[in-house]
């Protein structure tokens, strides 16, 4: 399906970005959906409709037969990016002169040449507070990132490795954020900008190369005035503002609460107390006998929205829906893209249950520094075959080469014999509404939610795991939606009624006796669970 | 495995960004070095059992991300390092400047015991580059290590696999006579303890 037709059917299915959320959150608008486009959904949360994600703003029964997107709204954020752009230019002339990246003043950007008289001077710092700087200079700062860009996803090369004018285009966006929002540039921060830029790079569109093809008669795409206003959401020329107005509003609360040390370590904390509350087995694990602080993992996990731990291909639609819950339940700025990570964390915590079981220190950190996700074959190739059809499809300067291939660091794939976890982002996302939904109730809700992953992983033999895990994991949501749900299987057929939240929002089942926790069995671990119901109650 | 309680060796790697620690650790640990590995989050860890002169021990090592300037999160990575490698690459003059302010940083953070003993191993990394692009003259980093207290200094490359072999085999030595150190003064607590039970056993024969 031609991107242009996919936005159109995406756009006249749905009446509000708010019920276009809601599908995805609820799995019915997802990366299988032939007319699925991540840049679209994005563009319209992100950007165009961004101020509309407020539930209260949302007409309640808009008159409109499809969403309406608020083209003056991208318009005028793509007019900003270049008044940043001319503010804040990138001093690509301060670079050292063999550096790839380097090029002089006057040909540095397209942008306004005028900017680069202002002749901004180097900080030198005084050698007293050099190591505790609290902001880097211009220079330092594009080493900094460039020095991370240079080794952008190196698991699909032609993206960045191989790439110049993106490593370019996202040193840019980074640079410019840097300078409106971040005291230091962070590591990190670059894989969120490169994900989001291969995002909307994929789909991207060349007004210019349509319309040659039209002239051409090679083109079978007629254009008319909503194909040209769609046309402008997916111009490749304001690839870059977008990107970084997308990445700015998905990285802003990641950034305010974990990028910060002690803002991460309190974060940290907190996600101590929720694992306390419904995972008395790990939380006793890792504090009391491991003495393995949340912050020293939890850095990563949360930093990188567990692009890390789950690999590209699971992030996606992980990032997907944790934007779109962000999106519903807005009621301040910015918009949360972290109110599920912490329970999403627990759940993939309780699922390497059975392995840290039966571990040390040494063997618990391995397994937490090197999540066992599983990588299928199959997503591979889904991934090789979808940028293929952008190739049929666009045929422009987005070649994408063969040899694209989503494959997690080798380093990681060949160390650890221990069995694999199969993730399905979709049954995860479910569970962790349901315990965000249920915060007040996690010792009992969550509890369930942690024994039944951990039992779901436990039950089958070590050979079978990998294989049969999926099916299981999906057996078993399907269950707990039965017993908790209130019709969830009816609202799936009506998209525009389907609130996931208010569905999920009392399991009656809390007491749930027939699920005796496993590692209750244990004798060490009711030991355990002695000490910490002792430390608790002093 | 034997019984007896095996010997885990905790390493600490430190050096500014890029510099190659992450390819450091893994030549060291899988024997083959990616001209791409991605910048490092926080910090990793990778263990390796190995053999120093017939004792068996596990190096824990910890790779950290070189950008970060932990302060109260370093604590949690440093802490109980039995040996600190401070890395730098010898074509980037920056990062050989920052090696003494990584090792104060470490001292200050890890809290060790006897900060004017602690053994580090200074590592200075891609020499497989033409001679033209090196900026840091082996002369004059062994005049910083003499200077910071003669520590061991290496010059390796990852990507070629030199010296890294001979760089670990000192960290671990110098890692495990800090660790038997530690042991030592443990043991000597452990043995007035267990000597008084032992008087009040023998009373009650």
């Amino acid at each position: 399906m031609h991107t242009i037709e996919r936005a159109k059917k995406t756009l006249s299915s749905y009446r509000t970005v708010r019920q276009l959320s809601l599908a995805n959150v609820s799995d019915e608008y997802n990366p299988t959906v032939p007319y699925f486009s991540r840049s679209l959904l994005w563009r319209l949360q992100l950007i165009t409709n961004y101020e509309n994600s407020a539930p209260e703003l949302t007409p309640a029964n808009s008159p409109a037969d499809r969403i309406d997107v608020r083209l003056d709204r991208l318009q005028s954020s793509r007019r900003a990016y270049a008044g940043l752009l001319n503010d804040f230019p990138v001093p690509w002339d301060q670079l050292d002169p063999g550096s790839e990246y380097y090029s002089r003043a006057k040909d540095a950007d397209e942008f306004d040449i005028g900017a680069t008289s202002l002749g901004r001077t180097r900080v030198e710092h005084d050698p007293l507070s050099s190591q505790r700087s609290p902001r880097m200079t211009d220079l330092n700062a594009l080493q900094a990132i460039v020095t991370d860009v240079e080794r952008l996803f190196p698991q699909m090369p032609a993206y960045f490795i191989r790439n110049l004018a993106n490593k370019r285009a996202v040193v840019e966006i980074l640079f410019v954020w840097w300078k409106l929002h971040g005291d230091t540039y962070q590591q990190g921060l670059h894989e969120i900008a490169g994900l989001v830029f291969v995002e909307l790079y994929k789909e991207a569109l060349d007004p210019v190369k349509l319309q040659k093809k039209r002239k051409d008669g090679s083109e079978i795409v007629e254009l008319d005035v909503t194909d040209t206003a769609i046309l402008e959401l997916y111009d490749v020329n304001h690839l870059k503002a977008d990107v970084y107005h997308i990445f700015a509003r998905i990285v802003a609360r990641p950034y305010e609460l974990y990028y910060g040390e002690s803002s991460l370590l309190e974060e940290s904390i907190k996600f101590n107390l929720k694992l306390h509350r419904c995972d008395r087995y790990h939380f006793v694990l890792l504090n009391n006998k491991l003495k393995i602080e949340p912050s020293i993992w939890l850095i990563r996990y949360y930093r990188l929205l567990l692009l890390r731990e789950l690999g590209v291909d699971s992030s996606l639609p992980l990032w997907d829906k944790m934007v779109s819950f962000g999106y519903v339940n807005k009621r301040k700025e910015p918009l949360d893209t972290t109110l599920l990570l912490p329970y999403i964390v627990i759940i993939l915590l309780s699922l390497i249950r059975p392995e840290t079981m039966q571990s040390d220190y040494g063997e618990v950190m391995y397994l937490l520094l090197h999540y066992p996700v599983q990588t299928r074959n199959e997503r591979t190739n889904k991934s090789v075959r979808f940028s293929n059809d952008i190739d049929e499809d666009e045929d422009d300067n987005h070649h994408i080469d063969d040899d694209l291939v989503y494959d997690e660091d080798s380093a990681d794939s060949d160390v650890s014999g221990s069995p694999r976890v199969e993730i399905d982002p979709n049954v995860i996302i479910t569970d962790a509404i349901v315990m965000y939904n249920s915060e007040p109730e996690l010792e009992t809700v969550g509890k369930m939610v942690v024994e039944r992953y951990a039992a779901i992983h436990a039950r089958i033999p070590p050979v079978e795991r990998t294989n049969s895990l999926m099916s299981l994991m999906r057996r078993s949501s399907g269950s707990f939606r039965r017993r908790s749900g209130s019709g969830s299987e009816d609202s799936r057929r009506s998209p525009a009624k389907l609130q996931p939240e208010k569905a999920y929002k009392h399991p009656d089942n809390a007491n749930d006796n027939s699920k005796k926790p496993d590692f209750e069995r244990t004798r060490l671990e009711m030991r355990l669970q002695r000490k910490v119901s002792k430390l608790m109650n002093k | 495995m034997s019984s007896r309680k095996k010997t885990i060796l905790k390493v600490i790697i430190l050096g500014d960004s890029g510099v190659g620690k992450t390819s450091l650790m893994q030549q060291f640990i899988n024997g083959k070095f990616s001209n791409q590995y991605k910048a490092t989050i926080g910090a990793d860890f990778l263990p390796k059992d190995l053999a120093i002169d017939d004792k068996q021990v596990t190096m824990q090592i910890w790779d950290t991300a070189g950008q970060e300037r932990f302060q109260s999160l370093g604590v949690a990575f440093y802490r109980g390092s039995d040996c600190c490698v401070l890395v730098y690459d010898v074509t980037n003059t920056k990062s050989f400047e920052s090696i003494s302010s990584w090792k104060d940083e470490f001292l200050v953070q890890a809290n060790v015991k006897d900060p004017d003993n602690f053994p580090f191993v200074v590592i200075g990394n891609k020499i497989d580059v033409e001679e033209n692009k090196r900026l840091i003259s082996g002369k004059k980093a062994q005049a910083l290590c003499a200077q910071l207290g003669n520590l061991p200094y290496f010059e390796t490359s990852a990507k070629e696999a030199v010296n890294v072999e001979q760089a670990f085999d000192v960290v671990a030595r110098n890692a495990l006579q800090q660790e038997e150190s530690l042991e030592f003064a443990d043991d000597y607590t452990d043995a007035v303890n267990i000597h008084v039970d032992g008087d009040n056993g023998s009373c009650a024969c």
